[in-house]
């Protein structure tokens, strides 16, 4: 499972700003885990909003 | 059918849980909330009025009130004023307590129906009705849906209604609640210096008992440290011996959604983007828009006419309530952020001479002591004038501060 957008599970507070932002709205807030389907346009802006620093890229 | 309801309502938040509230015995009612237990897990700095919890609820006695404030204090930079808030009613709540409040309303008065531990994956509508997608593929009908999905929303894009955020928008937030001897539960704290907490503030809530929601929000379009970072940078400073209890991140997004309803669709509260740009404060415009989702679901219900333009009468309520002066906070928070520090010096140096040593009281938000600060008031609509070339923005704010 290679996406784009590698999330730590350990700092994700589950606040849910990713989702928000999201222009394509891959990303979906189950009750405990992230799940970032594709379709991701590489814009960044989940990585900019985290607040926990918990998203990163890939590479 | 078993699955068929009246209304559908995904989140069992404030937003969702008050719609419910509202809605007329008798309908068939059901709200789907992800997490196992309503009011967990909380990600909220707690703060309300009291005076605005008294518009949607009945009696005095509130049993989720953790603490009462008598100050505030507002710093920037060296500044501080410090207000006397006593006749406002500003409390910190314990939000789980306060969702299982409304939840009891909801099952025990109304008797309908709470399911938890129920994500909501897809919503689809059409000329038939509602149809909703759980995670684990069952399949709901409703006449309507009442979106309140909370920051975390991506259901009003299923049916049509845009709610994708710009960073601008968007708050990013990280609280920590924390123990400490120098708290004193008496005083709420804003701090707005821009190099703390660039385009938004940092607080401290006290929570009684010499603890505190104490977090930042920045905007998200910044270029700056992580909110986390920020913030512990800060309690390393100001509160050095203090423990930490918990920490969690959290988002705001603010600037209404243009379009808060479609065909059988309403969308509430943060989904809905409806959380105050300047203060961040959500609870009371989810309470708000809430509410007028349940009254127009109650006379579409009556009416049987589902239709967009019939909904678009809870757009106009919403905007049309006296309390409701989200678009005139947008804008100020726009001129905010577009302001020089330099400019936000004179903003903030003059907010805090105008309210330092005031009182500022509690159902008509006036201040009691203006009529005796006109040469204050003099100088700043003078530093105003100066600063804004747009004679519209200059007005709102007049209107803002003595409203």
């Amino acid at each position: 499972m290679d996406s784009y957008i590698i999330v730590d599970e350990k700092k994700c507070g589950l606040c849910g700003g990713c989702v928000a932002v999201c222009p394509v709205k891959v990303i979906i807030m189950y009750k405990d885990h992230l799940k970032i389907n594709d379709g991701c346009i590489k814009c960044d802006k989940c990585i900019k909003v985290c607040p926990s620093g918990a998203l990163s890229k890939n590479e | 059918m078993n699955n068929n309801y009246d209304v559908i309502i995904v989140g069992g938040g404030p937003g969702g849980l008050y719609a419910a509230s509202v809605i007329d015995k008798g309908y068939k009612v059901i709200v789907f909330e992800k997490d196992e237990v309503i009011g967990e897990p909380i990600i909220c700095a707690e703060g309300i009025s009291n005076y605005i919890l008294k518009q949607f609820f009945n009696g005095t006695d509130f049993p989720f009130i953790r603490n009462t404030f008598k100050k505030v204090k507002i710093k920037y930079k060296g500044y501080e004023a410090n207000v006397d808030i006593t006749d406002m009613g500003v409390v910190t709540i314990d939000r789980t307590k306060f969702e299982q409040y409304i939840a009891r309303k909801v099952q025990e008065e109304k008797g309908f129906e709470i399911r938890t531990n129920s994500f909501v994956v897809d919503a689809k509508v059409d000329d038939d009705g509602v149809r909703v997608f759980l995670e684990n593929g069952e399949e709901f009908f409703g006449k309507i849906i009442i979106i309140a999905d909370g920051v975390e929303s991506y259901l009003p894009g299923k049916v049509g209604i845009n709610s994708v955020c710009s960073l601008k928008d968007m708050y990013s937030c990280y609280q920590k609640i924390i123990s400490d001897g120098t708290i004193d539960d008496d005083v709420m704290i804003f701090d707005f210096t821009p190099s703390v907490t660039p385009g938004g503030y940092l607080w401290v809530f006290p929570r009684g008992n010499k603890e505190a929601n104490f977090g930042i929000g920045v905007t998200s379009s910044e270029d700056c440290e992580k909110p986390y970072k920020l913030l512990e940078e800060y309690r390393q400073k100001y509160y050095p011996e203090s423990k930490i209890l918990r920490e969690f991140p959290g988002c705001v997004g603010v600037n209404q959604l243009a379009k808060i309803y479609g065909e059988r669709a309403m969308v509430v509260g943060d989904s809905a983007r409806a959380a105050d740009p300047i203060t961040g404060g959500g609870i009371d415009n989810a309470l708000r828009t809430g509410n007028f989702a349940g009254i127009v679901a109650n006379l579409v219900l009556k009416g049987n006419d589902f239709s967009a333009r019939r909904l678009s009468q809870y757009q106009e309520l919403v905007e049309k309530d006296n309390g409701y002066s989200l678009k005139k906070q947008n804008q100020l928070r726009e001129m905010l952020i577009e302001m020089s520090e330099e400019e936000l010096d004179k903003f903030f140096i003059s907010i805090i001479n105008l309210f330092n040593g005031k009182t500022v009281s509690s159902d008509i938000y006036s201040l009691y002591s203006l009529k005796f600060s006109l040469k204050t008031a003099g100088m700043v609509i003078n530093f105003m004038g100066s600063l804004m070339k747009d004679k519209y923005l200059l007005k709102m704010i007049m209107k803002l501060l003595w409203k």
